[in-house]
């Protein structure tokens, strides 16, 4: 779940539209069953991130959703491999999009224990945690595991965050020539947007 | 790199540089940021030169309330805070700074809430007859005197509030880029000239020489204001306060609770009090807040604003008046340091005169630098046109040259900053709705020409 209000209507809005495009491929005639199979993956994930960002999604059961993604993690995972007669995308693009869903089942996972753990208070708290006495071995251990997730969500946002670069470049050199190359500039900054997305995502719940 | 330097990498390689594409790119947003936000650096630059000696105009003002013909011997604080008390019969003592010197008077500090936030009312109290000269409503954590408030709130907010302190938020959230940005277009020319106006240059080149020149040797400076002005802006003040908490960057402080409180216990009175406080190293000036309810500790911190900068706290217990908490200066996370200090030479206090000399030299640099862009703005307009009242903006346009690998970076870097500091970002999306509009409008022109 997102705080602040500002961010979570642009997240909203940014994976609106990313689900919107992706859902559009599913409905297209004459695509290929391995690319409506690639949408709707990215559908998925588009909606739970929308659901992820608001308080709602809290309330939405964890397990099926990873089930979902780990599936969708194995899936770009064997076209990354295997690639079955079809090398329309770069093995790079593939072995992106099977970090994107893992990262996303890791999101799913973790989310709830990030959301019940105590932040720490401003200062570090130090002072006030020994001057009233409080264990501090106690408190270490319970900030340890909260600390080592913060750690990887900011981790995995940067990393996100920087993954989406390539995508992005792509879109905008194809979005700057011939006007038939357009269709492809969308497709490749919906990509940029969903790992942008998902890192800020990462970042902001880190 | 010069332009022949640009050229030679473009023959070489078949692609212009990078710094080749970005320039056009930079000095278009160097010239809109320029044009648009130089009236409210303006009008930061004014308030802040005036404010820069507002030190010493309360000296001289106020000389009779917070000055006193020094005499040997005090009486005791806790006399000086019943006079104080006797002269606002009613409020609430927040905080005493006792007199530092045998010239100064001990300040008693009251909550004050038919003011505005953050402004209480202080009386001023002889240390060596418990009389009291003057009661003032002072401002901030500062003791800011009425003077220095008055100036200090027009230079944050016009005095017209919460809507004021946008403009210079505005102000502050473009400078650093403006600043950055003209120094990479000025060190991007390389010229023979870079560290000084050109010798023998006429018109136009003359005046960039200044204006380029001068930014290359204050344009650091403009940096550092525009990031400690930003720490206390209204929106990316907020973000920048979030972050260090986050990051636990915070400004530490000692615990006001007791662990242990005797609530049958008797006060050990405001002397013992300060007397521990100075045996625990806290000299210089201090300031006392009582305990606030039963349980609760006095705090005594120092509030010197001078370098080597004297910040350390104690919690004491009003029973015993002994410590039980100390917070020591060399003791705050690195980051709440270069807070304090950079809040300090903002304000011209960290290093008394020269601090103040850096500061007037930034301002009226920056009002120079304001100057001569305008003035370029207005020597490049056409001569045989008689209805253009200015020059050309630098080509629009130009970031269809820039190839993604540079541009993305770019892109998602300032997608984070305008989040980050949300007047930079709306008014940047402005700027890119108005540029859109003036391409639209021009391309509406040729077809209809056509």
């Amino acid at each position: 779940m997102i705080e602040s209000s500002l961010l979570r209507w642009i997240l909203s809005a940014l994976f609106f539209a990313t689900t919107l495009w992706c859902a559009r491929v599913l409905v297209l005639p004459s695509v290929r069953l391995t690319f409506r199979v690639d949408a709707m993956w990215h559908a998925l994930m588009g909606a739970a991130m929308v659901a992820m960002i608001w308080p709602w999604g809290m309330t939405l059961p964890t397990t099926p959703q990873v089930v979902v993604f780990v599936a969708a993690c194995g899936w770009f995972f064997a076209r990354t491999v295997f690639r079955p007669g079809d090398h329309s995308m770069p093995r790079l693009a593939e072995a992106h999009h099977a970090t994107m869903m893992a990262g996303m089942a890791w999101m799913v996972a973790t989310m709830p224990s990030l959301m019940d753990s105590p932040a720490p208070g401003p200062g570090g708290g130090h002072h006030h945690a020994l001057a009233s006495g409080t264990s501090t071995t106690a408190l270490t251990d319970e900030l340890a595991a909260p600390v080592a997730l913060t750690a990887g969500h900011l981790a995995l946002g940067l990393v996100f965050v920087i993954l989406s670069l390539p995508w992005l470049a792509r879109a905008l050199d194809l979005g700057r020539g011939s006007p038939g190359l357009r269709p492809a500039a969308v497709d490749h900054a919906s990509h940029a947007a969903m790992s942008f997305g998902m890192g800020v995502m990462f970042l902001a719940t880190g | 790199m010069r332009v022949d330097d640009n050229t030679r990498v473009e023959r070489a390689t078949g692609q212009p540089s990078a710094w080749a594409v970005l320039r056009p790119l930079l000095l278009r947003l160097h010239f809109y940021a320029g044009v648009f936000i130089a009236p409210f650096l303006v009008v930061a630059a004014l308030t802040g030169l005036l404010y820069v000696f507002t030190p010493q105009l309360d000296a001289v003002v106020y000389d009779d309330v917070i000055r006193v013909a020094d005499q040997p011997g005090s009486l005791p604080l806790a006399e000086q805070v019943r006079a104080g008390m006797a002269e606002r019969p009613g409020d609430t003592v927040l905080a005493v700074r006792p007199a530092t010197t045998g010239t100064d008077a001990t300040q008693v500090i009251f909550e004050a809430p038919d003011l505005a936030p953050s402004y209480r009312r202080t009386a001023f109290v002889n240390p060596h007859t418990a009389e009291v000269t003057g009661v003032l409503e002072t401002y901030g954590s500062g003791q800011a005197l009425p003077i220095r408030a008055w100036v200090d709130n027009l230079h944050r907010g016009l005095h017209l509030g919460d809507a004021g302190r946008l403009y210079s938020e505005l102000a502050a959230s473009w400078l650093w880029v403006v600043a950055l940005g003209g120094l990479a277009l000025w060190i991007g020319r390389r010229r023979r000239t870079l560290l000084r106006p050109e010798p023998g240059a006429t018109g136009r080149r003359r005046v960039l020489s200044w204006h380029g020149s001068t930014g290359l040797w204050i344009s650091l400076g403009l940096v550092f204001l525009s990031a400690t002005g930003l720490t206390w802006s209204q929106y990316a003040g907020d973000n920048i306060g979030a972050l260090r908490s986050a990051l636990a960057w915070g400004t530490p402080a000692v615990t006001t609770q007791l662990s242990t409180p005797d609530s049958s216990a008797v006060d050990a009175g405001i002397d013992r009090v300060v007397d521990t406080a100075r045996a625990n190293g806290l000299a210089g000036e201090i300031e006392v807040v009582p305990p606030a309810s039963a349980g609760d500790a006095y705090v005594v911190k120092q509030v010197g604003r001078t370098w080597p900068t004297q910040q350390d706290s104690v919690a004491i217990d009003p029973a015993t008046a002994e410590v039980v908490e100390t917070l020591r200066f060399e003791d705050f996370p690195l980051m709440a340091k270069l807070a304090r200090w950079g809040i300090d030479a903002h304000m011209g206090l960290l290093f008394g005169w020269v601090n103040q000399v850096i500061l007037v030299v930034l301002g009226t640099g920056l009002l120079g630098m304001i100057f001569w862009g305008y003035r370029m703005w207005w020597l490049r307009r056409p001569r045989r046109d008689t209805t253009a009242w200015f020059g050309r903006p630098p080509d629009r346009g130009t970031w269809r040259r820039v190839p993604g690998r540079i541009l993305a970076p770019l892109l998602v870097a300032a997608v984070f900053i305008a989040y980050f500091v949300p007047l930079l970002g709306a008014s940047l999306v402005v700027f890119l709705a108005w540029d859109a509009f003036l391409g639209w409008r021009t391309r509406n022109r040729r077809e209809i020409a056509s």
